[in-house]
């Protein structure tokens, strides 16, 4: 039996699937059979094999300066979005995220005041936990903008939310019960209960991979203060070790906010 | 941790992606590190220009960043940036196409940058050459060799991506391979 010749017309038609491997079996028959007649054909296959070989071995190109000046000038700029639909009664999503801010807004005050009256000195680092960084409250408010052909607002910035100032009778009154020991865990007890009941609130909304991250830590965290613990049952007067409990709970407070504020996945 | 992946740039320590998503600029340049050159090398290529591939390149980066709270697990870190910049890229060639309807360029003010002056290593023989002629190919031409020759995409992804058929990708790729062996014949 012999196979009919197809031609050159038929044979450039059909190259590329060819080399790529993409022709059925009587196909490629035909075309072989005509490439083993056609030397001018049998260079076409060969031409277009070598420059696609070649061209997915191409080097990398770099630009020709450092980009990430630019991108990072971007990025930390928050980028607030208006809310073009008309204000009626507000979801649950938003009361919550607010709820947050005046939740956080407020710890943060109060432990601006304990870190104040403790210690003049920065707060200890335990472990290897390290700075946290705080989004912006307008990035919370504008997730409720949900059109997706608007690139989200820039989720994250790295600055710390400024502490809120409270009456000097409080005021004294922490100072003056911050110094027994065992004050500052006492203090931060019921904004770390009601952080925690935030962010168990807000669980299914955030990315999983971000919570995983954030439990990860506060997991470091409550190991750190149940060592740090430990040692002051065995060395009550110990002042370092009471700062580092108090820095350990300080840091647990701190994630606790970053966690509450962090945008919503959409 | 890192290592190098097929592609030839580097794997993105998984930390480093759920830092960079809680919000962690340092953990994002680490990323942009990683990712940049693979990154840019497709976008100048596929928009022919080295100046614009420049700043889609920044445009990806900025794009990924406030995509990353979104970005799930189920795929590879380097896979998903480099979706982001094929679409960035088509995108900007539609936007593009959109005003040269209401704009008449002048060829000679372009201030295009050519395609062979973003090769890092001159006088690369076989590939300067390639990469000379690939600047002569149409643009929807060339996206389509750089997306499957170069990038590796399959033709069903490329109709995917770019809205056509893979029938369309296949006639595509076939032309910028005739257009492209007619101009290293010259």
């Amino acid at each position: 039996m012999t196979v009919p010749d197809i031609g050159c017309d038929r044979c450039e038609a059909m190259a590329s699937a060819y080399v790529d491997g993409e022709l059925d079996p009587r196909e490629t028959v035909e075309l072989e059979c005509h490439l083993a007649a056609c030397s001018a054909c049998r260079d076409l296959m060969h031409d277009i094999k070598t420059m696609s070989d070649s061209a997915r071995s191409l080097p990398l190109l770099s630009p020709s300066r450092d980009l990430w000046v630019g991108i990072d000038a971007r990025i930390a700029t928050p980028v607030v979005s208006l809310d073009q639909r008309p204000r009626h009664a507000w979801p649950v999503r938003r009361l919550a995220a607010v709820a947050a801010i005046a939740l956080v807004a407020v710890s943060s005050g109060l432990t601006y005041l304990v870190t104040r009256s403790l210690s003049p000195t920065t707060p200890v680092r335990v472990g290897s936990i390290g700075k946290v960084q705080v989004p912006e409250p307008a990035a919370i408010a504008a997730t409720g903008n949900s059109a997706p052909d608007k690139p989200a607002p820039s989720p994250t910035v790295g600055r710390d939310v400024p502490p809120t100032p409270i009456g000097d009778a409080l005021r004294g009154a922490l100072v003056s019960a911050t110094r027994s020991r065992g004050a500052t865990e006492r203090l931060l007890a019921p904004e770390i209960a009601d952080l925690q009941q935030v962010l168990n609130a807000r669980r299914d909304e955030l990315d999983p991979a971000t919570v995983k991250v954030v439990e990860d830590n506060l997991a470091l965290i409550d190991a750190a203060v149940g060592q740090a613990k430990a040692a002051l049952r065995r060395d009550p007067a110990s002042g370092f070790l009471t700062d580092l409990l108090d820095g350990a709970l300080q840091k647990k407070v701190e994630l606790l906010r970053t966690a509450a504020l962090l945008p919503s996945r959409s | 941790m890192t290592s190098v992946s097929a592609s030839g740039g580097e794997a993105s320590n998984p930390d480093d992606v759920a830092m960079a998503a809680a919000g962690d600029r340092h953990a994002f340049e680490r990323l942009y590190r990683s990712h940049v050159d693979r990154v840019y090398s497709l976008c100048t290529r596929m928009c022919g220009d080295r100046v614009r591939g420049e700043e889609l390149t920044q445009d990806v980066f900025v794009r990924v960043w406030e995509k990353l709270p979104q970005f799930r697990r189920d795929a590879q870190f380097s896979t998903w940036i480099h979706r982001v910049a094929v679409n960035m890229v088509l995108n900007d060639r539609k936007s593009e196409a959109r005003m040269r309807k209401r704009l008449v360029e002048d060829d000679s003010e372009s201030g295009d940058t050519p395609l062979q002056r973003a090769s890092t290593t001159p006088g690369y023989g076989d590939r300067m050459d390639i990469m000379t002629a690939l600047e002569s190919l149409p643009p929807g031409a060339r996206q389509i060799f750089v997306l499957h020759d170069i990038e590796g995409y399959k033709h069903e992804e490329i109709g995917a991506m770019c809205g056509i058929t893979s029938g369309g990708s296949k006639a595509q790729l076939h032309r910028a391979r005739m257009l492209l062996r007619a101009a290293l014949s010259r």
